[in-house]
């Protein structure tokens, strides 16, 4: 494993714990942080709008409370025991009475009038209609007292006749109106609400009425006045029932004023349908989010009970939808920041975690990295007391008997090394000196061969000569005694034969079988080579040659050394012959193949088969003397077979068998060389 | 008619006694005692037959086989191969060089005649 996979690898863990860290902390993190700011966004923006809600809550309790309050002065001063002694007496009492009565009650409506500050006038009507007594206020003190021909006749006024209808103690309130004067509208306009209790003698008998005209802007005050601290440039408004703006922050809508007269403000036409329907019409406090427009409304109805009519107003107060999210989102981006830079604290945390976790592993690894390169010396620091601390106190305690196993290793093989170098030396020297032994033997066998056959050449040839009487006639005796010399010379030659393949084969040695040149040849080719080389002898020995199956179409190729094949093959058909002491006998020679350990060969079968004429002994003998290495028999003395011996050891070499068998009683020997079978590239 | 027979043969009892044994049998005999003078007496005698030694001085059996068969005309000429080397491989060596056969000494001359025949009849086949 080269360093980079080492690196890919160490990285691979300090990744793997980077991610199991974050896996268990910051995606729960980031869930949970998510899903928290999912959660409280609604939340949020109810938060947010609940500033509005607030605004339109205390603009309607305003006016409750104001109308509440001018109510119970209406009802104060239809009970003034002043206006009971007016009503009661002033008919029946003298000019004087009657103008003391009259300015008591002045005196109480004065006192009134200018304590509370927020009335148009308040007014004494008798149950004619007739104004009795009025306070007019405008600003500053006192009120102005309205005398004799400037007080009118309301009878005809919708709030004096809603109020005659009612019980002493109840209220009438009237809608917003533009106030009116002997029947023109009062200018500048002003708007007025017209807040009425029936007045009653002793008796119960109703003596007119007290009415209260309220200034409009007391109640619609907050509207234009109250600013929220959240949303300074809120927009409120209040309208009636048909969504005219009876109240609004920018005061040229309002109804009643001259611009309105003109424009006809009002919500229906400022609004799309989406929004004015439910602002109109929802009876509950309501926030209206659509996305026909870019603002949020919050609305509130208000009912005043006091209220005789079914009309109602609706207060509303409005911010742009983004100014309102803005403080959502601010915050959630607020949110989302901190939860940012908590998932990086953690990732930072988990970066750090993993690297001081897999430091040690590291550095175990890195040291494992130079150790492997050969370094035993070196020695890998312990950073931690952990389990990878102790496994790096092992892994060096491991290290340091490694070395010195090794230095010991690296003696004993240099030691061995150095001894196998002397002994190697020693076998090229002795194998030397073998090689030249054997190159002596071979030269001298080979010399003696020649320098023995050179002379027995003349000898022979003497004989012959003698024989064939060139130099005279012969007696029968020595004729006689030329025939045994010639048996015993030919005995000498099968002896020099014997002697000179031995030599031939037994120059081969061991190590020189791995460079036998092995070749693909077809074994008959050099079987009818060497039987060229053996015809004179065969042609002595009177053998006949057979070939079975020998075919020039089917070669019989085999993977051997060929020139060693060759020797083999002469030396074992040469002892077939020269062993044959039977004259007339027959030699048949057919291939065969076979398969032998799972490794096909070729073969050659050389049947040797003796007339019935023989003997028994004869054939046995001549199946001794090609199976064993010397004979002594009647047939044969002192026959040495080496050559067909070591020609058996060689096939072996090569892969093969020699197989030399008779079958008891039968006058055939048979002789099977296998070579290993071979293919024609 | 027998054929001419040229002995190539460096050992003097060898020659003397195959020529008298060829010669007995009524056979023409020349001799040569060393290469070149074999390659002379080809020249000369123009033989049919020729016993070729192998080890023989100036000029060696192999390269005296080579010579005469380089020559044209030579593929007529039977040169069997004599000699007291046995080994396998200076057989097939002599049978390279150009000679017709190999007959290993020591060999009786009536065989060694004997072989001669059948050789040339084959030849003449």
């Amino acid at each position: 494993m080269n360093d980079d996979s080492k690196k890919r690898r160490s990285f691979s863990i300090q990744r793997k714990l980077l991610v199991y860290l974050l896996i268990i902390s910051l995606i729960p993190l980031l869930v949970m942080g998510l899903f928290s700011i999912y959660m409280s966004s609604k939340p949020l923006q109810q938060v947010a709008m609940t500033p509005l809600k607030n605004h339109v809550l205390s603009i309607s309790s305003h006016i409750r409370q104001e109308l509440y309050n001018v109510r119970e002065d209406a009802l104060y001063a239809s009970r003034l025991p002043d206006l009971s002694r007016f009503v009661e007496y002033y008919d029946e009492s003298s000019q004087s009475e009657q103008i003391r009565l009259l300015q008591d009650v002045v005196n109480d409506f004065q006192e009134l009038i200018t304590k509370r500050k927020k009335y148009h006038y308040i007014s004494y009507i008798n149950s004619h209609g007739h104004e009795v007594v009025r306070l007019n206020y405008s600003s500053g003190d006192p009120a102005n007292v309205v005398l004799g021909e400037q007080l009118q006749n309301k009878s005809d006024k919708v709030f004096f006749k809603k109020t005659e209808e009612l019980d002493f103690g109840e209220v009438y309130v009237s809608t917003v109106t533009l106030n009116e004067e002997n029947g023109i509208l009062d200018t500048p306009y002003t708007r007025v609400l017209y807040i009425a209790t029936p007045v009653e003698n002793i008796m119960r008998d109703k003596k007119g009425i007290i009415v209260i005209a309220l200034r409009a802007e007391v109640l619609f005050k907050p509207v234009r006045e109250w600013k929220m601290q959240e949303y300074p440039n809120a927009v409120s408004f209040i309208t009636n029932q048909v969504g005219f703006y009876l109240a609004h922050s920018d005061s040229t809508k309002e109804w009643g004023t001259r611009q309105d007269l003109e424009m006809e403000w009002s919500l229906i036409n400022d609004y799309p349908t989406e929004v004015s329907n439910p602002l109109l019409h929802d009876s509950e406090m309501t926030i209206i989010d659509v996305p026909q427009t870019d603002e949020i409304f919050v609305k509130i109805m208000s009912y005043p009970e006091f209220m005789n009519n079914k009309s109602f107003w609706v207060i509303v107060s409005s911010v742009p939808r983004s100014v309102v999210y803005a403080r959502v989102n601010r915050f959630k981006q607020v949110l989302l920041g901190i939860l940012l830079i908590t998932a990086l604290c953690t990732f930072c945390f988990a970066m750090m975690l993993s690297r001081q976790f897999t430091r040690p592993i590291k550095n175990l690894r890195n040291g494992a990295s130079i150790i492997s390169n050969g370094d035993l010396s070196h020695r890998i620091e312990v950073v931690s007391n952990d389990e990878i601390g102790d496994l790096t106190r092992d892994f060096n305690s491991m290290t340091a008997q490694l070395e010195e196993l090794y230095q010991n290793l690296e003696q004993k093989v240099k030691e061995r090394t150095e001894r196998l170098q002397k002994a190697l030396e020693d076998l090229r020297t002795k194998d030397k000196l073998l090689d030249e032994s054997d190159r002596l033997k071979l030269d001298f066998l080979t010399n003696l061969s020649s320098e023995l056959r050179t002379p027995l050449t003349s000898v022979t040839n003497y004989i012959a000569l003698l024989s064939s009487e060139v130099y005279g006639n012969l007696a029968d005796k020595q004729k006689d005694a030329l025939k045994k010399a010639q048996r015993n010379l030919y005995h000498t030659f099968k002896w020099l034969d014997g002697i000179i393949r031995i030599s031939s084969l037994s120059a081969l040695k061991p190590d020189q079988i791995g460079a036998l040149n092995c070749d693909t040849f077809n074994l008959v080719d050099i079987i009818i080579s060497v039987l060229k080389t053996l015809q004179y002898a065969l042609d002595e020995q009177r053998i006949s040659v057979t070939f079975a199956n020998f075919s020039e179409t089917h070669p019989y190729l085999i993977v051997a050394d060929k020139e060693k094949v060759d020797e083999i093959m002469a030396s074992i058909l040469n002892a077939i012959i020269h062993h044959n002491l039977c004259k007339n006998s027959s030699l048949t020679l057919t291939c065969k193949e076979r398969i032998e350990n799972k490794i096909q060969q070729y073969g050659l079968d050389a049947v040797v088969e003796f007339p019935d004429s023989v003997e028994d002994m004869d054939v046995d003998d001549f199946y001794r003397a090609l199976k064993e290495p010397f004979i002594h028999s009647h047939s044969y003395f002192n026959i040495t077979n080496l050559s067909t011996n070591v020609a058996r050891g060689l096939v072996t070499l090569l892969g093969g068998e020699v197989i030399i068998k008779r079958i008891s009683g039968s006058h055939t020997v048979t002789v099977t060389v296998y070579f290993k079978k071979g293919e024609r590239a | 008619m027998n054929p001419k027979i040229l002995l190539v043969e460096d050992n003097e009892d060898n020659l003397e006694t195959l020529a008298t044994f060829l010669e007995f049998s009524k056979y023409s005999v020349a001799t040569a005692r060393d290469g070149q003078a074999a390659l002379d007496a080809v020249e000369k005698e123009k033989p049919d037959v020729i016993f070729l030694d192998l080890s023989i001085p100036i000029i060696d059996g192999w390269e005296v086989a080579r010579r005469i068969r380089s020559k044209q005309g030579s593929e007529k000429i039977v040169i069997i191969a004599f000699s007291a080397m046995a080994l396998p491989q200076e057989m097939e060596k002599a049978l390279q060089a150009g000679c017709d056969a190999f007959l290993s000494k020591p060999m009786p001359p009536n065989a060694l005649i004997e072989e001669m025949n059948k050789i040339l009849n084959k030849k003449n086949d």
